[in-house]
């Protein structure tokens, strides 16, 4: 995958309309004013009410009824409109509902409506705080219970409208500590929420597509897993985690045989790596945190053998690890290379992911990048080789899930658990 | 800092281009603290972890909040801060293209480490650019001098209290028979 690949992953097709029109909203705006005929401003206000940020001229603006423009409304104006193209076009895009597509019609007429108020100096702020709120309540809502998978046009338009709601809040200046705290902790709640959402969706579609030997139930997986409209689950937040999006919803029954099979050889071939103790003589290391229900451990050796998907040489080994006591999960497969495509032998069933990560220089350490695209101050982030789990264990989740549920791995490894020597 | 600071009639006026500036900022301490506490949760809860992106976050409010108040020496450091952060984005996509390497781009990405901090830097070279202008108009010379208020005579009669209408001398006389 390269960067271009990546960048369009994100942006889900059926939002690509919605992307359209807020690229092109200050194009049509521009040329529109071009095109309509000039309007000597009738007083000296309408002169000074020009937009100082935006550099447009005031020359061929309408008489400002209310109060003059200032920066605050133009801007304001500009990200309403944005707003409500988005929101109306996205029913071009979405097979919804006619509740649904009243309510992006009903939402986009009424954000068109406060940015021409804000354009012409009428009072804005109290009702477009109230709908930018209710509007942002709403997608938290739909992203956070799997209704829809957040994308990079999702989290795009969520931040315009923050920026739009930090300025209603803002010019209550006796209250500035008040409504500055709010802008920053609505911000950061609004990410953290999309962030933790795009993970939940990526663990639920990873699990229901995990089920080598039950394609209908893979199938159905990878159907209803991020997105309830029959598109595949393509980690497209990019928060963190990067998928190449299904290049088929159904597995064929080769390929279910051949994802079985991997399956299965990577079983028998880690059987020897059941006790921790052998794992480590094998040349795994154990990372820094040695302790928890999903420690890896890496084979230097095995990264960069040249070999790929082997099941005899598996570049990670996943174990739980409590209470002195071992119990291996199953393996992570990685590329060697950053940007090269594994293999999928099993279709849909065999995708692999890989993880946009920063790495920290004060103190060394690496995080992955959030719901907003970015990373901790002196980090610099980059996109590890794709990577995908193959589990040795009978988890409900499945054979190729991206992950286990804990509260299972925890039960698990109490009755599986084996003793280990190594420190 | 007194030569630095924007005189009090160019401090930038409510609903501003400063207001702007400032959510522009608030957002991306915002940035700041989530990318930080993920970092956290990720390295074990190790709180050294938030050392770094606080201490951004602290300067950038400081400096968004004196920027406000028309501090030009805390626009000029902003501006820097901002540049840093676009070096580091630049610097990022170049590691990306080494052979091994792969770096990730994405639209919310572009709009959070390049148009805000672009938006930002010319927010604050906008402020700066107006507060020099104000302050060259505030120099300048005035073109007509004040006219010099000329001193009363001393044999100048003194001011009769009650204010004495003047008598027009051209006046025809009044018809008296």
């Amino acid at each position: 995958m390269n960067q271009w690949q990546t960048f369009l992953i994100g942006i889900a097709p059926d939002h690509v309309p919605a992307l359209l029109a807020g690229l092109l909203l200050p194009v049509a705006v521009l040329l529109g004013r071009r095109l309509r005929p000039a309007r000597v401003p009738a007083t000296a206000l309408d002169q000074t009410a020009t937009s100082p940020v935006l550099g447009l001229s005031s020359g061929r603006d309408r008489t400002s009824p209310g109060q003059p423009r200032t920066p605050v409304r133009a801007w304001a104006a500009w990200l309403l409109g944005v707003a409500a193209v988005v929101h109306l076009a996205l029913p071009i895009g979405h097979s919804d509902g006619w509740l649904l597509t009243a309510g992006f019609l009903g939402s986009g007429a009424a954000f068109a409506w406060l940015a021409v108020r804000a354009w012409e100096g009428r009072t804005w702020r109290l009702w477009s705080g109230l709908l930018l709120g209710a509007t942002l309540l709403a997608y938290l809502l739909v992203a956070g219970t799997g209704q829809e998978e957040p994308d990079q046009v999702g989290i795009l338009t969520a931040l315009v409208e923050l920026l739009a709601l930090g300025l209603c809040l803002m010019p209550v200046r006796r209250r500035r500590f008040l409504s500055s705290t709010a802008v920053v902790a609505v911000t950061f709640v609004v990410g953290a929420w999309i962030w933790v959402g795009s993970f939940a969706a990526h663990a639920a579609a990873g699990g229901a597509s995990a089920s080598a030997g039950d394609p209908a139930g893979a199938a159905a997986g990878i159907d209803h897993s991020g997105h309830d409209h029959g598109h595949d689950h393509a980690a497209r937040a990019q928060a963190g985690v990067i998928m190449r999006p299904a290049t088929q919803a159904h597995p064929t029954a080769d390929q279910v045989r051949a994802a079985d099979a991997l399956a299965l050889a990577t079983r028998q071939a880690m059987a020897r790596y059941a006790s921790l103790d052998a794992a480590l003589a094998a040349g795994y290391t154990l990372p820094l945190a040695a302790t928890g229900p999903d420690v890896h451990l890496d084979n230097k050796a095995y990264a960069s053998d040249g070999r790929v998907l082997d099941p005899q040489r598996p570049e990670k080994l996943v174990y739980a690890i409590e209470g002195g006591r071992a119990t291996l999960l199953g393996v992570v497969f990685v590329m060697e290379r950053a940007g090269v495509p594994g293999p999928e032998p099993g279709g849909p069933i065999t995708r692999w992911h890989a993880h946009n990560a920063c790495l920290t220089v004060l103190p060394p350490g690496f995080t992955i990048v959030d719901a907003f695209g970015t990373c901790p101050a002196l980090s610099v982030s980059i996109t590890t080789p794709e990577m995908m789990h193959v589990w040795v264990v009978d988890s409900p989740a499945g054979w190729f899930a991206e992950g286990l549920d804990k509260e299972w791995v925890r039960a698990f490894h109490a009755a599986h658990g084996l003793p280990f020597t190594a420190r | 800092m007194a030569g630095s600071v924007v005189s009090e009639d160019v401090r930038p006026e409510r609903g501003g281009v400063g207001d702007v500036l400032f959510v522009l900022c608030l957002m991306q301490a915002a940035f700041l603290l989530l990318a930080g506490l993920g970092e956290v949760l990720m390295m074990g809860g190790n709180a050294a972890y938030l050392i770094a992106p606080v201490a951004k976050l602290i300067l950038v409010v400081v400096l968004a909040t004196k920027a406000v108040k028309g501090r030009r020496w805390a626009m000029v450091t902003l501006m820097v801060v901002q540049v840093i952060t676009l070096v580091g984005f630049t610097i990022q996509n170049l590691i990306g293209l080494l052979p091994g390497l792969d770096y990730s781009v994405n639209l919310v990405g572009l709009a959070s480490n390049v148009a805000m901090p672009i938006a930002v830097v010319y927010l604050c070279a906008s402020l700066i650019d107006r507060s020099r202008r104000h302050r060259q108009v505030a120099a300048a010379p005035a073109a007509y001098p004040p006219p010099a208020i000329a001193a009363a005579p001393a044999a100048y009669p003194a001011p009769v209290i009650g204010y004495p209408v003047p008598v027009d001398p051209y006046a025809p006389a009044e018809i008296t028979s």
